[in-house]
């Protein structure tokens, strides 16, 4: 059994429910405090994929839209990367697509994948069927996760564990 | 490569590096064997034509391949080119150099300051004194001592991180400290670098290099691809830092390749585990001991103190009032110590006293000893001293306040006016005295004692004048009469004192003109007018009365004497002890 460390960071516009998404799930020794002081709370998740356990250290970032920008650094020796997205607020979806662009244009080609979430609240959804679509033409994972009640997330991590495995980085 | 041509290829040797090449092609990888086709005739022409070169080539390819030959390249080229101008090398060094080099002398002036301020923290207090006392016992310098006692510290954590991902590559904790999930944070201490790069806008090699958390200190030491943080406990020495660049340092070499492409797998850095431990063993000398603050001494220490102040005190001031006494007794006449020691816990003085000589237990309280505090033996003696010979005669004679006695030698003098009686009981007496040898008397009148005469010629002197054929006082007769009585009030005290009875007439005379009865008259007259004038200011028992003179018959020189002949003179009586007693 190989154990690796891999850091990972989790981008999205305010409010999307980055760290809400991961709560349930992870092993964390900070408190979210964090997060509002110093910009950065770090977790740790582990998924095993085949023979292999990854040690994902997840990087949430914090702070206003405009920051994300220039916390896109906190990429540099990252493995991948997860965007987040609310399903609910297409804006924070133009979000996404911007950091994702940002991010392309930084650093070699890391594994990500998109979190639209909120699934819980299907009904109130402005981000279409059609846009996911064109999304998955495009190549990316995007999966439809609900913080609340914890539906995909597992799948979400696994997801992009595959992908960090299959090109090795 | 002209012979090349012109002169066919000879079956000689070939070179060695073209031999597995020409002789065995199976020595090939399989994959190269596979790839090539087989010789035609333009692959042999070419290795008729260019063997030479490609055998070159291959050798240089070889030596560029050689670490051990390009290091030998690389030292000859970088001498070369600072021998002939050091500059470009310089130049290219310096952005890497430089601030390596500023951080370690910052590092040193830190450390340089750190103990200067433990040196001076400690200078003035007990523990300052205590350690230069340590350093003069043991030889060494003041800092040294400061050094030692001052560095006490434990490295309690170490964390290896890879800089550029903040995951962990290695961490280790000394076993007694419980860590808590080190890999997060790893990733947090690479985050707070960012942080604080990005809160402070610093440049990207800046770092923060140390955390301060109540005991705890955080240093963390940059290296090019990893970071390596300490968590220390207490003070620990600029030399700790300086291990830290070090350790980092031969990690970073000894892992190049992992770090140069490390993809999440920490298992390898465990290679580098000793030299983290080595860390982690780094405790201080003094550490053990250190921990327990010897309360137990300075108990100990207060309590003699104090048993000191107590007893030692008191004991102290006695000690001080015993010299002071003995000192004392030894300068007083009469007194003899022979023996002055502490016994039995007291202390205990012997010696000769003569009766006469001061006593020894006034003595003793006016130094404020009490007689169980001292005990004072002394055996009766007497002193042959001038002082004490005297003061026995006056004991033994009792002479009368008229009679002065006084030692010449051993010679005892009794001068002054005194009963027949008491001279003839002193004659007897005092050669029978210790320390006397002789007696010698000199009588006197009672007028003729000193203090007495000099008062009786002042009152004889006076005169109260008169005016030609008068008895009665003018002016300047009641001053002069005044006078008189001053003078006669003076003498009469210094009598009484004598215990002698003072008699005093008041004697008139008279010119030498006119009629002798007027003038034996007139002399009468005189005395008992002065007579009454001083009645009042002076005892009735002193003026036995008033006197006449006898006519002066003589003539007068001049008019000057002749009015001095027209007065009123006092005249003194002092019986004389010595006299027998007027028959009643």
């Amino acid at each position: 059994m190989t154990v690796l460390e891999k850091k990972i960071c989790m981008m999205g516009a305010p409010g999307v429910g980055k760290t809400s998404l991961v709560r349930r799930f992870v092993d964390s020794v900070f408190s979210e405090k964090y997060l509002s002081t110093i910009g950065v709370k770090i977790d740790k998740k582990s998924v095993t994929v085949e023979d292999t356990t990854l040690n994902l250290m997840l990087w949430d970032l914090q702070g206003e839209e405009r920051y994300q920008w220039v916390r896109l650094q906190y990429l540099r020796g990252a493995s991948g990367y997860i965007l987040v997205a609310d399903g609910t607020r297409p804006d924070t979806l133009e979000i996404a697509l911007g950091l994702q662009e940002n991010a392309a244009g930084r650093a070699e080609q890391l594994p990500f994948i998109l979190c639209l979430n909120k699934a819980d609240l299907w009904g109130q959804w402005g981000i279409t069927a059609t846009q996911q679509e064109w999304l998955k033409e495009k190549g990316w994972t995007v999966v439809q996760t609900s913080a609340k009640s914890g539906d995909s997330v597992e799948e979400a991590f696994l997801s992009l564990a595959r992908q960090i495995i299959a090109q090795g980085t | 490569m002209t012979p090349d041509v012109g002169v066919p290829p000879k079956p000689a040797p070939p070179a060695p590096a073209a031999a597995p090449e020409a002789t065995s092609p199976a020595a090939e990888p399989p994959s190269r064997r596979a790839a090539e086709p087989p010789p035609d005739g333009l692959t042999r022409l070419r290795a008729i034509i260019l063997g030479r070169e490609r055998d070159a080539i291959r050798r240089l390819e070889q030596r560029m391949e050689d670490p051990a030959a390009l290091a030998q390249a690389v030292e000859r080229a970088l001498t070369t080119s600072v021998r002939r101008d050091p500059r470009p090398l310089a130049d290219a060094l310096f952005p890497v150099m430089g601030p390596a080099i500023r951080r370690a002398i910052s590092q040193a002036l830190a450390g340089l300051l750190q103990s200067v301020n433990s040196a001076l923290e400690q200078s003035f207090s007990l523990q300052g004194l205590a350690w230069r006392w340590e350093a003069l016992r043991t030889g060494s310098s003041y800092g040294e001592v400061v050094l030692r006692h001052t560095l006490l510290y434990r490295v309690e954590q170490v964390f290896l991180v890879h800089r550029e991902s903040g995951l962990l590559l290695a961490h280790l904790t000394t076993p007694t400290v419980d860590a808590q999930a080190p890999d997060m944070v790893a990733g947090m201490l690479t985050a707070i670098q960012d942080f604080a790069r990005d809160s402070f806008q610093v440049a990207q090699e800046e770092m923060l290099e140390t955390m301060q958390v109540g005991e705890l200190t955080v240093w963390v030491e940059q290296g090019s691809r990893t970071l390596l943080a300490a968590v220390i406990r207490g003070h620990a020495p600029v030399e700790l830092r300086v291990e830290l660049q070090r350790t980092l340092e031969g990690i970073e070499l000894e892992h190049a390749p992992e770090l140069t492409r490390f993809n999440g797998d920490a298992s390898v850095f465990n290679r580098s585990r000793p030299r983290l431990e080595a860390l982690l063993l780094m405790e201080t000398r003094g550490q053990a001991g250190a921990g327990k603050t010897p309360w137990r001494t300075w108990i100990l220490l207060t309590v003699a103190l104090a048993l000191l102040l107590y007893f030692g005190i008191p004991a102290m001031i006695r000690q001080h009032r015993w010299e002071q006494y003995l000192t004392r007794l030894r300068g007083e006449p009469g007194l003899v110590v022979v023996h002055a020691a502490r016994e039995n816990g007291r202390y205990v003085v012997r010696g000769l006293r003569d009766p006469l000589a001061g006593d020894p237990a006034a003595i003793l309280q006016q130094h404020r000893l009490t007689d169980e505090e001292v005990q004072g033996q002394w055996q009766p003696y007497v002193a042959l001293l001038p002082g004490f010979v005297l003061r026995r005669a006056e004991r033994a004679l009792a002479p009368p306040p008229t009679i002065t006695l006084s030692l010449s030698g051993d010679t005892l003098v009794a001068a002054g006016a005194a009963p027949l009686a008491w001279f003839s009981r002193a004659g007897g007496m005092a050669p029978a005295l210790s320390g006397v040898g002789s007696y010698v008397e000199h009588r006197m009148a009672p007028r003729e004692l000193p203090g007495l005469a000099q008062l009786v010629a002042a009152v004889e002197a006076r005169r109260v004048l008169f005016a030609s054929g008068s008895a009665s006082l003018d002016s300047a007769a009641i001053q002069e009469a005044e006078a008189l009585a001053g003078e006669i009030s003076r003498l009469d005290s210094a009598a009484t004192l004598l215990r002698l009875q003072l008699g005093v007439v008041f004697a008139g005379s008279a010119d030498d003109v006119g009629n002798e009865d007027i003038n034996e008259r007139l002399r009468q007259l005189r005395g008992e007018a002065v007579r009454e004038r001083l009645l009042p200011r002076l005892p009735p028992t002193l003026l036995s009365g008033a006197a006449t003179l006898p006519p002066d018959t003589t003539a007068a020189p001049d008019q000057a004497a002749r009015a001095l002949r027209r007065s009123v003179r006092a005249l003194v009586s002092l019986p004389d002890p010595a006299a027998p007693e007027p028959v009643p």
